[in-house]
């Protein structure tokens, strides 16, 4: 008996296959419920007509200041040294015998690398970088944001900065495609314009009526302000009496902070999200130890 | 199944007053942050399944509510060819780096992994009686 047993060890143990099988089909997914974010970060959705307002505002304003980055393409090879040296020795005459027979004319081929103003450059905050410094010293007084970033988490953490600071921020659908050649650029995924600016003021008081506003629950521009009232701490004084007066202003100044945060609405709770979730069954787990007995 | 749903919502409402803090008040990061530890513990504590939207916003070595200009700073960089989104901590410094690939979709977000998009039965267990807490007490 032992010896059939040990033939067929299949057989001892699987003595249904049929009702194993049944059994296998029977058994559900474990489902996984997962607490979700209540707030939702979602860029308000721009209209058409909006949109391709500020599109073509911002290309002519480029077009017509000339606003450019000239980069001077450098033919440099890392391979083929010997081709180089060959080539060089060829194309040597070649310019002289140019320049000799345009006499008057400037020499060919040297093109001034970077931006054609840069005054006007400084007028704008180009690149995800840029834009988030410019808003972390709330020098901005628009974003625009464009819809084609994959994956999204690059840009995303620019609606809770722009809710903080009040700047109006608005996600544009082909901003990329539509001024990265004019100024020259490979790409533009965010594009914010100083409060400064001079040329580009106009620019902003027509767009910004036609920017969707942001609501975004955790970023106040109110706490944001009397906080930043608060840590400005007034100049250090060495006389008693002037010392006297500027705890005076420290003394005033709490109070509206005081009033500034009290007057504030007091946030309702949202209702918690929950998301059911299967396992993922690509997943890649490590393998378990066999004990060895 | 009662103390279950309760401490879900204990659970939601330390993470919502954390932000209404930090809104209310930005200087006050360290109310926030005991907020989010309270959050985690109990997270800890009864085998919840935050989402990567929650956890990603918290930072894991001082449990400060990670808000991007107000206690975190958010960077692109290039590591050689990779290109990572940083979200560095303002409190203690810790950074976490999201490799920016387009073709990456975390398995929450996918329509696939949704139990409502799944066509056989969901099973039963413990996980189903915390959902079926959460519809009862209607937090969802």
């Amino acid at each position: 008996m032992a010896a059939l047993m040990n033939e067929h060890p299949q057989d001892s143990t699987m003595s249904t296959p049929g009702k194993s099988a049944k059994k296998e089909k029977k058994k559900p997914i474990p489902v996984k419920t997962s607490l979700n974010n209540p707030y939702s970060l979602r860029w308000h959705p721009l209209n058409r007509e909006d949109m391709h307002f500020i599109l073509s505002l911002l290309k002519d304003k480029l077009s017509e200041t000339g606003l450019q980055k000239r980069e001077a393409k450098d033919n440099r090879r890392w391979f083929g040294k010997k081709k180089e040296n060959s080539s060089s020795k060829a194309s040597v005459p070649e310019p002289e015998q140019k320049v000799a027979e345009t006499p008057g004319g400037s020499p060919k081929g040297k093109v001034e690398h970077g931006w054609t103003d840069v005054a006007l450059r400084k007028e704008l905050a180009i690149g995800i970088n840029e834009v988030t410094r410019g808003l972390e010293r709330n020098e901005l007084s628009l974003v625009l944001v464009c819809k084609s970033v994959q994956p999204a988490h690059m840009t995303i953490h620019l609606i809770q900065l722009s809710a903080s600071r009040a700047v109006p921020a608005c996600q544009v659908p082909r901003l990329s495609e539509t001024l990265s050649g004019p100024l020259g650029l490979r790409c533009v995924l965010a594009l914010g314009i100083r409060k400064d600016a001079v040329v580009f003021s106009g620019a902003v008081g027509a767009i910004v009526p036609r920017v969707p506003p942001l609501q975004v629950a955790g970023a106040s521009p109110k706490a944001v302000k009397a906080a930043e009232e608060g840590s400005v701490a007034p100049e250090p004084t060495d006389t008693t009496g002037e010392g006297v007066t500027s705890r005076k202003r420290k003394m005033e100044e709490s109070p509206s902070a005081l009033a500034t945060l009290e007057t504030s609405p007091i946030p309702s709770l949202k209702p918690l999200k929950v998301k059911k979730i299967i396992p993922n069954p690509t997943k890649v787990r490590k393998p378990k130890k066999q004990k060895i007995k | 199944m009662a103390w279950l749903c309760s401490s879900v919502l204990f659970w939601g409402f330390h993470w919502q007053a954390a932000h209404c803090v930090l809104d209310q008040n930005p200087e006050n990061v360290e109310l926030a942050r005991f907020y989010c530890f309270t959050q985690k513990t109990i997270s800890k504590r009864l085998v919840l399944r935050q989402d990567p939207s929650v956890k990603r916003t918290v930072c894991k070595r001082c449990w400060t509510l990670l808000v991007p200009g107000v206690t975190s700073t958010v960077r692109q960089r290039r590591n050689g060819r990779h290109r990572m989104t940083i979200v560095r901590c303002l409190s203690c410094g810790l950074t976490r780096r999201f490799l920016n690939n387009p073709n990456h979709q975390l398995w929450v977000d996918q329509p696939e992994a949704q139990l409502e998009n799944c066509s056989q039965p969901g099973g039963m267990g413990r996980t189903s009686l915390l959902s079926f807490c959460c519809l009862y007490c209607s937090c969802c």
